[in-house]
């Protein structure tokens, strides 16, 4: 009997770690942002596998869709010519791995340390998110109403429970400026003196 | 259910792995938009192990994060492409190491491996009087033209 569950887990995951291997390898930026939207939709798989189908929808959506068509279109407007590969020597690299290699292993020690955690999931004491509909509680959270802690026993709790709509007005606005201010930041503007100062500290250095 | 992987462990690793290769993307790559690739990859690994928490808990206060997080995620996109944009406006190149000025005070620059400079020689080219006088010849011009 095969579990489906565990065979598109170990799918999704080595395509996440396969793909994000690949992105730090690979030297051609469009190759890498290529992907970098395969290691994204397969965490986005992942998310579908761990019954959060609206925060996969929204990932595939946002990032694959929005994000990266953004970041070709940095790509395309910043070319130059061929792709230019920055020479990175084997010292760096080897600086980098130590250093990421030293973090990478101290958080799988900890994923892997405590015992309670090799189960999918405590007891479910609310199977409210269980099942993969979840859009409708986000939704209702983001307004102010966690549909999930209505009816929480304890009346002392039960106005620690509060929804979202604070944190999602300030995103909102946070949203909206920084978009004004990167279009502002971005854009062409006429160039006042014929040959602007390049600085080039590394060729003077 | 038995022969299960997908548990809350599992998820960790996954996510650890992909912040532990973004790390090592950001702090090697020289790229600007490979380092902001980099770091959205980062962003990644802990939505993943946030969402990996919410089912955990069966709560989705953990989704709830993500939903912010892939939120701030596009601000940063914008804003991170807008300003590097601008610097490649201003520089040229794409090259995070044209803006090591911004370093601290008492760290070294980083110096890129040196390109030997040619070394162009400039001809000795004859001088030319103005017309209707005699040339003056000097002993270096007789050595070196001997024709003259």
């Amino acid at each position: 009997m095969i579990n489906w569950h565990t065979c598109f887990f170990l799918l999704f995951a080595t395509i996440t770690c396969a793909f994000a291997v690949a992105v730090v390898v690979s030297a051609n930026v469009v190759r890498m942002a290529v992907c970098l939207i395969a290691s994204l939709a397969a965490v986005s798989g992942l998310y579908f596998l761990a019954a959060a189908d609206f925060v996969a929808a929204m990932q595939l959506m946002i990032y694959v869709g929005g994000t990266l068509v953004l970041l070709v279109f940095g790509v395309m407007l910043t070319a130059r010519g061929p792709f230019v590969s920055m020479k990175i020597t084997p010292a760096n690299w080897l600086m980098a791995g130590l250093a990421g290699g030293a973090l990478l292993i101290l958080l799988l020690c900890a994923a892997t340390s405590v015992d309670a955690w090799k189960t999918a999931a405590v007891a479910a004491s609310a199977p409210a998110a269980e099942g993969g509909h979840t859009v409708a509680p986000i939704g209702m959270a983001l307004l102010g109403i966690r549909v999930d802690a209505l009816e929480q026993a304890n009346p002392a709790l039960r106005g620690g429970i509060a929804g979202y709509l604070l944190p999602f007005e300030i995103v909102s606005v946070h949203l909206l400026v920084v978009l004004v201010g990167a279009a502002h930041l971005a854009r062409a503007r006429r160039r006042r003196r014929p040959a602007e100062a390049v600085p080039d500290a590394s060729r003077s250095a | 259910m038995e022969n299960e992987l997908a548990l809350l462990n599992n998820y960790l690793v996954v996510g650890a792995m992909l912040f532990g290769i973004g790390v090592i993307g950001f702090v090697s790559r020289r790229n600007m938009i490979i380092i902001f690739l980099a770091a959205e990859m980062m962003l990644q690994g802990v939505s993943l192990s946030l969402v990996a928490w919410a089912r955990y808990h069966n709560d989705f206060g953990g989704q709830m994060f993500v939903v912010f997080i892939i939120t701030v995620a596009a601000c940063e996109a914008a804003l991170a492409l807008a300003l590097i944009l601008m610097l490649f406006r201003a520089s040229g190149s794409l090259d995070i190491a044209l803006w090591q000025h911004l370093r601290e005070a008492n760290q070294p620059a980083y110096v890129d491996e040196e390109i030997p400079e040619l070394e162009v020689k400039s001809p000795t080219w004859p001088r030319l009087v103005p017309a209707g006088r005699q040339p003056e010849l000097d002993r270096s011009d007789t050595e070196h033209r001997p024709s003259v």
